[in-house]
């Protein structure tokens, strides 16, 4: 593997997991607002106990993308930079409402209300946006022009496959959410919440799936074929084979009736299923993406930094990621798994 | 209004903004370790108190500077698309470590708030000062880009190309440890006073029961003492970087003490209006000498002069001399008022401060805010034509995407509502959790705590 595939490799890496992070971040506070609406109190505050303490270090996760675009592969940032000036504001607004709202929710009561409805709107809005920049790359809506790259606004917008992605990534952040939440109040004991979140779940599992399908088999105008790997690469055959599996066995694992069973450790499986569905799935979409960062204008290799500041910038990253880890793991020890703390902080008023 | 005067008023409101927040952002956290170290060697509850409602500050705060410093970060990109290709070739590195400082300042800070009594006093204390490590180094690694646009090194620029980086030596310009200090220091020393200002408010209020007095004088003299030590380190900072800018970027100095021509003995004026076309400044008040020894430590040294250098490469000059001015008077300021300060505390220590000293340092608090924005918007202003000194020009760096003009007026209709929404929140936070005596210092997030109005 040369140095520009590393590079992108961990590009990707990057943006898996933050897809992740940010899928159950956003799904969870659109499921409190779900279940605020809808008053059942226990389900929503099991949602608030996640998203409290972990919303602004998953934010602060999305900045390491821009980052390392910009160390790796500064032309594409500089691409990027110019064609996305619009998407990017409104993606950059509704993440500044939703963490402003965040901030402020504990002032006072009527500010409560509204800041339930303005996390759950945006977090049911942003992935769908984040994800829209996937048809993006795949060509067929920039144009070049004398003086840079421009981005066709109406044609991108017109584009019904654009909507399927969008759809495609609420659909999957909802779900991914769901279980996440269903696996967060089992480990509290909490059956009821549990419940809740498991109808969830398994009313955006097979929606999810079908979207990922048609986001996968309709090309973009002119665009990159995410199937072309289909019949030649092996790699690609068997991922696609194992996430399909893997969901199958998540969902299977959901619908059993969950009567007289005391372990937890069903929920943990239905979530590292589903994780493993998703990690599959994303990594044979990077094969059928791969050369390309944006198609047909800019590849990998052509769009990278110097040797130098490449070599550099995968140092300092992939060491500072490294040096964070025991904080990462003492902060999931104390907010994630600790069943005590679960248990103690939903049957808190918040 | 051009491209350009478009794209640097968005950029310069929002980082206007953002300086806000961020340099609260940075010594809220290092006043809830001092505090959390008080009251860990004194073991007096007050200090408990104050790190928890100081807590609620910062996470109100810290939380809106992640939001405009992301608006920055994308901003970078969107608004200086030239800019940011060289940055990304040559001076990425702090922006990478940011991140990572950024995150330990988050993971912490939900740690100290959300861990609550499920920490240890040593527990709590570690998590405050990683919290205050996090965002201080965070605001030295940004600061640290805009050292490498003062004094760029560490490449050959050729023909509009980055050749040759070394993006270690870019890094380590010879800005970085002057400048980095200078800001870290000025942040601990504004926000101290602006913490100093609102206990000096409090003292003022009539009806004060004797618990309010002691809490609020108690805080008024820690925040004071570290606002004094910091506007003393702040000086000395300013006054290492003024000597850097005599050898590396004299344009610049020249531009502050509106210095037309080369001079040895060359006078340091105070205030004035710099006259570019009789070549000085009227009105001020010269001191001889003062600015060749504040440059090179010698009455007789050499500073270099604006006629150094072609004119078009001139900073608009009137302005940058009253900002620099206002900047360093407002840091003297400061000094004098802690010094007199503690002068009175030891002199009569059972009087209470006198109210004139309270109102002093209730304006200093405000006046140290406003020195923070001076001094960025001077150490910005005094760089133009360069976006990267002797390299790139502002013009050359801006995008060429037409719609900046709707960004902007949606950025400032964003930024007015949370500046309204940041001061309604913690105006409307405190008056519901009044000062308590028996308040639970455990709970700092404040989840349990009630409030008087009925919960959810």
């Amino acid at each position: 593997m040369n140095l520009v595939s590393l590079g992108a490799a961990f590009l990707w890496l990057l943006v898996l997991v933050y897809s992740i992070l940010g899928a159950i971040d956003f799904g969870s506070s659109y499921w409190r607002f779900h279940f605020h609406l809808r008053g059942n109190w226990l389900a929503e505050s099991v949602a608030i106990t996640y998203v409290s303490p972990t919303w602004e270090l998953i934010n602060s996760f999305l900045v390491v993308i821009p980052v390392a675009l910009v160390g790796l592969f500064p032309r594409a940032a500089f691409t990027y930079g110019t064609i996305l000036a619009l998407p990017a504001t409104l993606l950059l607004i509704l993440l500044a409402l939703r963490g402003g709202y965040l901030q402020f929710g504990y002032a006072s009561n009527l500010f409560r209300k509204q800041t339930i409805y303005v996390a759950g709107i945006t977090g049911l809005l942003l992935p769908g946006l984040f994800i829209s920049l996937l048809p993006l790359s795949q060509g067929g809506y920039v144009e070049q022009t004398k003086t840079g790259y421009l981005l066709l606004l109406g044609k991108f917008f017109l584009s019904p496959i654009v909507y399927i992605f969008i759809a495609f990534g609420v659909a999957l952040s909802l779900y991914l959410s769901a279980l996440f939440l269903a696996r967060y109040a089992d480990l509290g004991g909490l059956t009821e919440a549990y419940q809740r979140f498991r109808k969830g779940a398994l009313l955006t599992g097979p929606l999810s799936l079908f979207l990922g399908a048609l986001a996968f088999t309709i090309n973009t105008p002119n665009g990159l074929q995410l199937l072309a790997p289909s019949g030649t690469n092996l790699l690609w055959q068997s991922l696609m084979s194992l996430s399909l599996i893997a969901f199958v066995a998540g969902f299977g694992l959901l619908l059993l009736p969950s009567k007289g069973i005391k372990s937890t450790s069903r929920s943990l499986w239905i979530l590292g299923l589903t994780i493993t569905q998703i990690i599959t799935a994303q990594f044979a979409y990077a094969i059928s993406h791969a050369t390309y960062i944006l198609y047909p204008i800019l590849t990998f290799s052509a769009a990278a930094s110097n040797a130098s500041m490449f070599r550099a910038t995968l140092v300092i990253l992939i060491t500072g990621l490294l040096i964070m880890t025991p904080a990462l793991l003492w902060f999931r020890r104390l907010f994630i798994v600790d069943a005590k703390y679960v248990t103690t902080h939903t049957n808190e008023p918040h | 209004m051009s491209q350009a005067v478009m794209a640097r008023a968005l950029f310069g409101i929002t980082l206007g903004y953002h300086i806000t927040y961020a340099t609260l952002g940075v010594g809220t956290p290092f006043l809830i370790f001092i505090a959390e170290l008080m009251n860990f060697r004194t073991h007096n509850p007050l200090y408990r108190l104050f790190a928890k409602r100081l807590t609620r500050v910062a996470i109100l705060l810290v939380g809106v500077g992640i939001v405009t410093g992301t608006t920055v970060a994308i901003m970078l990109t969107v608004l200086w698309p030239k800019f940011m290709e060289v940055v990304g070739q040559i001076i990425n590195l702090p922006f990478e470590l940011e991140v990572f400082a950024f995150m330990l300042e988050s993971l912490f800070l939900a740690i100290y708030v959300y861990g609550g009594d499920r920490l240890s006093p040593k527990t709590r204390i570690f998590s405050s000062l990683c919290v205050s490590i996090g965002s201080g180094l965070s605001a030295l690694l940004i600061t640290d880009v805009n050292a490498f646009m003062n004094t760029p090194i560490g490449l050959t620029w050729a023909n509009g190309q980055v050749e040759h980086a070394n993006p270690w030596a870019a890094m380590l310009n010879p800005s970085m440890p002057t400048e980095l200090g200078h800001v870290l220091a000025s942040a601990y020393m504004a926000v101290a006073f602006v913490f100093a200002a609102v206990a000096a408010n409090n003292l003022l209020k009539p009806h004060l029961t004797a618990f309010e007095r002691h809490y609020h004088k108690q805080n008024l003299t820690i925040t004071v003492a570290v606002g004094g030590i910091a506007a003393v380190c702040t000086a000395l900072l300013g006054d290492a970087a003024g000597k850097m800018l005599a050898i590396y970027q004299p344009e610049k100095l020249a531009a502050a003490e509106g210095l037309f021509h080369t001079t040895r003995y060359a006078p340091l004026v105070i205030g004035g209006i710099v006259n570019a076309a009789q070549q000085k400044i009227i009105g001020g008040i010269p001191i001889p000498g003062l600015l060749s020894f504040l440059a090179t430590y010698h009455f007789n040294g050499s500073v270099k002069g604006l006629d150094s250098f072609p004119k078009w490469t001139w900073p608009p000059l009137i302005p940058v001399h009253l900002m620099f001015d206002a900047m360093v008077g407002i840091g003297t300021f400061a000094i004098g008022v802690a010094f007199v300060y503690f002068l009175y505390h030891y002199k009569a220590r059972t009087k209470p401060t006198p109210r004139w000293l309270l109102r002093v340092i209730f304006a200093t608090g405000i006046l140290s805010m406003i020195a923070i924005e001076d001094g960025w918007i001077f150490a910005e202003e005094a760089r133009q034509p360069w976006i990267i000194y002797g390299m790139m020009t502002v013009d050359q760096a801006v995008t060429t995407t037409p719609g900046v003009g709707w960004m902007f007026g949606g950025f400032m209709l964003l930024f007015t509502i949370l500046l309204i929404a940041t001061v309604w929140a913690l105006h409307h936070y405190f008056k519901n959790h009044p000062l308590q005596g028996d308040d639970d210092t455990n709970d700092i997030s404040g989840a349990h705590t009630s409030t008087t109005e009925v919960t959810l």
